[in-house]
């Protein structure tokens, strides 16, 4: 019924279309495209779109298109990573100060007061430099990549907590939770089986503009210059790489980076819009 | 209620300390430090670094140094900084005078008009209007900030020309390039250089960039979420009663869905505030803003810990007051809830 | 209408006015005081009065618009005085102000500025032993306040840094001054405790006794900021944090009112290289400092702007560590190596394999050349061939060092190599500053040339700040944790201070001499550390330059540095701007009283 309803949304429809496009040319580009997207090609550099490159070449030569779809392949893992990361927190740390209520609610609550009471720019910052100094593989993976979803992860778990403890607080006195509790249930049992499944809604349309959020603040960390290394492409770096580029008339190089993240989160937020609609109990129809 | 107050101004030392031991920590994690500035230079022999940091007393061990810096600051001593030499207080005044002007006007101009189109925007649900607002809520949203902020330099700094100066009209620049073109909108700064007393107007020009860059980011976010709390209030059992009581569409609107709607906007809106102090990195990078956001992103990658400690834990402050005045707005629009 | 809606309307609205009118109420009180101090700014007003004089039926008219240039920085200095600043921006700023009693100019020869002549053994005004050195400052001279210039300030100058509470950081040199006596206002006897070589780089700056005399701690002077005081052609005006630097004429410099030709200089603090490039296109900045060669081309296309560029003391260079990266600043690098660099064989096969030649061409677009050896300009340039571009020889030597691809990734592995554990691949990182375009493509460039000879080079960029961190900060640099870095850096007019902090095996950052030193890659070479010995301690200029080719040709062999490309100053001005003249020894603000604008 659910989606039924979200079939009727049709942005979200063209959002999730678009997103399903950008997957599968980040899953299929290296056997569609017959270029590398690191190897130089400096006869070619900074070539125009054209029938070889639809979306131009870059400063060093190499095909647009090409270091887009593999920067896709970056980048929306580093929006689903973190994301997967922060709801993952914040649900324990919301469900258990619901849950638990009292001391284990004010101390989780001081807890995410602390968090927010820190400017984000400066965890961003310090959090980036003390990744480099750990030399855990995993983390640098990928130019960096695990390392950012890490970081962004660790940043985004606050709202999510927030919601899931509110949920918990009203729901922990309905009846079922009441039986459940009579029967002699165990709190993880009552907590995940019980009434994280009821909270579920909110919880997806939170995530999914975390999502959105997150691939935005990849490309804000590279700009600062924490981002994912070189020659590994994201639409971050490939963005703040071009910087320069779009003032001597190369717009490209600016656009089409833009113009990536712009229609995912574009979409991702029309999805987010469709799910809200169609889980939405309350919703007249 | 003075209790509650009371109960949450008592809770707000601990967490205080604990900030600012854990900030002073992770400072002095980072590499880098005040020295780095003095590492590129070379007319320093190593023999004057070594010196230095003696100086500083970057030798001395990390909670000395906090306990130093705590034990200054309990008597509302906020020390010197490290890199200018220069009080604490004095650098974060020059700045929040003009982190506060370019955010509140932004802010102003983004809640003007993002309460409006959100709540217009809830009442015609799925109108032509609503999607159209939708779509540019999101764009909003999707916009990478720093990017938006170098394509409007570009267009409107690099590109265009002022239509009235003297000697060339309306022109891409871009294609036509002259040597005494005026740029359509200043690029960055406050006011015109080498003027000694801007006008009004000159200020307004120097603003209207970074304005739209900020605004453009709030707007949307602002929209979604006014559209979405009236939405959640006009399906409520009350508004159905008012309207079965006859009341007119316009008094339902004004006096029971908005009233209800904006209790937790206005709650978004003062736990945003105090970002306010704290200013805007990006937008303060690309026009040249001298504010809150580039002080503190230059004292960061300095190490210069006592302008960090002070900047930070003046946010910490206004955070936790902000949360407070926030909680308490929210019992105030909203009767159903009462602290005690 | 409800109450709550209209307070809203009232309240945003009211912000907005406040706001917009608070920075016009915000401003005055911090530009009040700032003017205050420094009563000659107000001469700016009136300076066009006597240079108009000769024509006075068009003086009532209109006086003429002042002659104001921006200079654009996107470095904002944070203090001005010579002795404690630490950045380039600083000294930018301050050169306007103050002066000292020689300079160098761009051909890197010294000339007089206060002082009548530059002392030499030839002019006698050096002893044949070079430990006495007489200066005599030129009749007349004023600070900008109107008091006498004297000896007595640059005896001041040399007490004052080497007092220890003073916070002065730059003291070399003065500390190896014995003595100096002022007999007249117009001498200056030098007596320096032994040799120095570099004695004419002392006093380029010279500190006002009269304003800044009472308290010892430098740090706490006026003068640093607004308070700065000098005898050049402009004075300081104020400084609006984060935004700008006002300086006006001093109407008390020498050559007033024929010099300086412009009015005001006004230093526009710009956040970035990118945006300073965008400001300067559109002409809302006049002249904009310090960009890279590969920045040439595109202001070269256009007219309005003026591309300024001179080779200079710089080069970009890779550090290869000589010791193992995985210990803490280890003082023996001979016993614990670094297991793929140690090897000469590997460092030289890096050579081979990179084709600077192609960097140059395409990344610079051959506006510069490559790099052989650390002294590439002045008196004491080293002559060394450049590299060959040879990836057969590369790979033959990495063959013979042991490592090859076995395994068949693309990637040689040790086998039967000198320091490696077996099957260690041949895998390094490579690092230099973040959000750095040029650097990036090299390095991605780089990346490709090293897979070509089967080496896998791996890229780790960090902030500036990170990377030149200090040692009581832990920074990787100094400790000696990396693999291979890359970055510029310049030797200055005499270079015995940096051939000898970087190259001699004295200089490696340890725990023992508390992080001294900036032989970071942990070079042991006995000749070289001899070399440089023998230059520091003898005036005889031939001799220097000798010495300083010794241990160049050791570098070349033994490759701790592997210089890939000479460094230029370029700085962009605007067509309309005149008098600008690059100085690659010094700061570009050397001849700033010759600047004016069309």
């Amino acid at each position: 019924m659910a989606w039924q309803q979200f079939k009727h949304h049709q942005m979200a429809m063209v959002g999730s279309a678009i997103l399903a496009i950008l997957l599968l040319g980040a899953i299929f580009v290296s056997f569609i495209s017959p270029y590398s997207p690191t190897d130089s090609s400096l006869r070619e550099r900074r070539d125009p779109p054209s029938i070889q490159h639809p979306m131009g070449t870059d400063t060093l030569g190499r095909d647009l298109m090409t270091r887009i779809f593999y920067g896709g392949r970056i980048s929306l893992a580093i929006g689903l990573g973190a994301t997967i990361l922060g709801v993952s927190i914040g649900v324990i740390i919301g469900s258990m100060a619901g849950y638990y209520g009292g001391k284990v609610d004010e101390a989780l609550m001081r807890l995410t007061d602390l968090f927010l009471s820190l400017p984000r720019i400066f965890l961003l910052i310090i959090m980036a430099i003390l990744l480099r100094e750990v030399d855990v593989p995993i983390l640098k993976a990928n130019g960096d990549m695990g390392g950012i979803i890490l970081i962004l992860g660790l940043l985004s778990w606050t709202s999510v907590a927030r919601l899931v403890r509110g949920q918990f607080l009203s729901l922990k006195e309905k009846e079922f939770v009441e039986s459940a509790r009579a029967i002699g249930a165990s709190p993880s049992r009552i907590i995940f089986k019980h009434i994280l499944p009821n909270t579920a809604t909110p919880i997806i349309v939170a995530a999914t503009l975390l999502v959105a959020r997150n691939i935005i603040s990849e490309s804000g960390l590279s700009f600062l210059g924490f981002g994912v290394q070189p020659p590994t492409p994201t639409w971050g770096n490939m963005l703040n790489a071009a910087q320069d580029e779009m003032r001597k008339g190369n717009w490209w190089m600016a656009f089409f980076p833009g113009l990536m993240i712009f229609l995912t989160v574009i979409s991702i937020n029309y999805i987010g819009d469709g799910l809200r609609d169609a889980l939405d109990p309350r919703k007249v129809k | 209620m003075t209790h509650y107050i009371l109960r949450r101004l008592i809770y707000a030392v601990p967490l205080l300390i604990l900030i600012s031991i854990i900030v002073f920590f992770l400072i002095s994690l980072a590499p880098g430090g005040p020295m780095a500035a003095f590492e590129e230079n070379p007319n320093l022999t190593p023999e004057d670094i070594v010196r230095l940091e003696e100086e500083f007393g970057l030798n001395q061990p990390i909670y000395v140094r906090y306990w130093k810096w705590a034990k200054r600051i309990v008597v509302g001593d906020w020390g010197y900084s490290n890199v200018t030499h220069r009080p604490v207080l004095e650098e974060i005044g020059h700045r929040l005078p003009n982190t506060l002007q370019l955010m509140l006007v932004a802010f102003s101009i983004t809640l003007l008009i993002s309460i409006p189109i959100g709540l217009y925007s809830a009442l015609h649900q799925y109108s032509l209007f609503d999607h159209v607002a939708t779509f540019f809520a999101f764009v909003g949203q999707a916009i990478p900030i720093f990017w938006f902020g170098l394509i409007l330099i570009i267009i409107f700094n690099v590109w265009l020309n002022n239509p009235v100066s003297p000697h060339h009209g309306f022109a891409w620049s871009h294609f036509t390039q002259c040597a005494d073109c005026k740029p359509l909108l200043p690029g960055g700064g406050m006011a015109p250089y080498g003027v000694d007393d801007p006008t009004l107007g000159q200020r307004i020009q120097h603003m209207i960039l970074p304005v739209t860059m900020l605004a453009m980011f709030g707007m949307g976010a602002y929209t979604r979420y006014m559209r979405g709390q009236t939405l959640e209030v006009i399906y409520q059992d009350y508004i159905r009663t008012a309207r079965s009581k006859g009341l007119s569409e316009r008094m339902v609107v004004m006096r029971h869905a908005f009233k209800n709607a904006l209790a937790p906007v206005v709650t978004i809106i003062a736990l945003d505030l105090p970002g306010l102090f704290g200013g805007a990195l990006f937008t303060e990078t690309i026009f040249s803003w001298p504010g809150m956001g580039r002080l503190f992103y230059r004292s960061a990658q300095r190490g210069d810990y006592p302008l960090l400690m002070g900047i930070v834990m003046i946010n910490a402050v206004l955070i936790i007051a902000f949360n407070l005045l926030a909680d308490l707005s929210y019992a105030y629009l909203d009767p159903r809830i009462r602290y005690d | 209408m409800s109450k709550i809606i209209r307070t809203l309307l009232v309240l945003t609205l009211l912000t907005v006015i406040i706001a917009v009118a608070g920075c016009s109420s915000s401003q005055q009180p911090a530009e009040k005081p700032a003017a205050a101090p420094t009563e000659a700014p107000s001469a700016t007003e009136a300076a066009p009065a006597p240079t108009e004089a000769p024509t006075p039926t068009e003086a009532p008219a209109k006086p003429a618009e002042p002659t104001t240039i921006i200079y654009g920085l996107y470095q904002e200095p944070d203090v001005l005085n010579p002795f404690i600043a630490s950045q380039y921006a600083a000294d930018e700023v301050s050169k306007m102000v103050v002066e000292g009693l020689v300079d160098v100019d761009p051909d890197g020869n010294f000339y007089p500025v206060l002082a009548e002549e530059v002392p030499t053994i030839e002019n006698g005004l050096v002893s044949e032993d070079g430990l006495n050195v007489t200066y005599h400052i030129k009749k007349d001279i004023v600070w900008s306040d109107g008091e006498p210039f004297t000896c007595d300030d640059v005896k001041y100058t040399w007490e004052i840094v080497t007092t220890p509470e003073s916070g002065a950081v730059n003291t070399s040199g003065y500390d190896q001054i014995e003595s100096i006596t002022c007999d007249d206002p117009n001498t200056v006897q030098i007596k320096f405790k032994k040799f120095y070589a570099p004695y004419l780089t002392l006093f380029d700056s010279v500190l006002p006794k009269h304003a800044t005399e009472g308290s010892t701690d430098m740090t706490t002077w006026d003068y640093n900021t607004t308070g700065l005081l000098g005898t050049g052609p402009f004075v300081l005006k104020d400084w609006e944090s984060g935004d700008h630097i006002t300086l006006v004429k001093n109407e008390n410099y020498r050559d007033y009112p024929d010099l300086p030709k412009a009015d005001q200089i006004i230093v526009r603090i710009i956040p970035s290289r990118e945006v300073g490039k965008a400001l300067i296109t559109s002409g809302e900045i006049d002249i904009l400092w310090d960009l890279s060669e590969a920045d040439v081309p595109e202001f070269e296309e256009n007219p309005d702007v003026v591309v300024n560029k001179r080779p200079g003391p710089g080069t970009e260079r890779l550090l290869l560590n000589l010791a193992d990266p995985t210990l803490d600043a280890t003082d023996d690098p001979l016993n614990h190596p670094h297991p793929l660099l140690a090897d000469l064989r590997v460092r030289e096969a890096i050579q081979y394999g990179i084709d600077k030649q192609l960097i140059v061409d395409e990344l610079l677009y051959g506006a510069t050349v490559v790099g052989t050896s650390e002294l590439s300009i002045g008196w004491a340039k080293c002559d060394i061939p450049p590299s060959e571009f040879n990836p057969d020889k590369a790979k033959e030597l990495l063959d013979e060092a042991g490592f090859k691809d076995e395994d068949g990734d693309g990637v040689r592995e040790c086998h039967g190599c000198k320091y490696a554990e077996e099957g260690t691949p041949l895998k390094l990182k490579i690092q230099s500053t973040s959000g750095n375009q040029l650097r990036e493509e090299t390095e991605q460039l780089l990346v490709e040339m090293m897979k070509n000879i089967g080496i896998e080079f791996y890229i780790e960029n960090v902030p500036s700040s990170e990377l030149f961190g200090s040692w009581s900060s832990g920074a990787f640099r100094k400790h000696g944790n990396f693999d291979i870095l890359m970055y510029t850096t310049s030797d200055k007019i005499d270079p015995q201070s940096h051939m000898k902090g970087y190259f001699h095996k004295d200089s490696i950052p340890t725990e023992a001499n508390n992080g001294k030193g900036f032989n970071y890659v942990r070079w042991i070479n006995d000749r070289a550390s001899e070399a440089l010995d023998k230059a520091g301690s003898t005036p005889n200029l031939d001799e220097r330059k000798a010495q300083y080719q010794i241990a160049c040709e050791e570098i070349a062999h033994d490759i701790p540095h592997l210089y890939l490309y000479d460094r230029s100053e370029i700085d962009l001005t605007r067509s309309n701007i005149k008098g600008f003249k690059v100085n690659p020894w010094g700061r570009q603000t050397w001849n700033v009283e010759e600047w004016d604008k069309e």
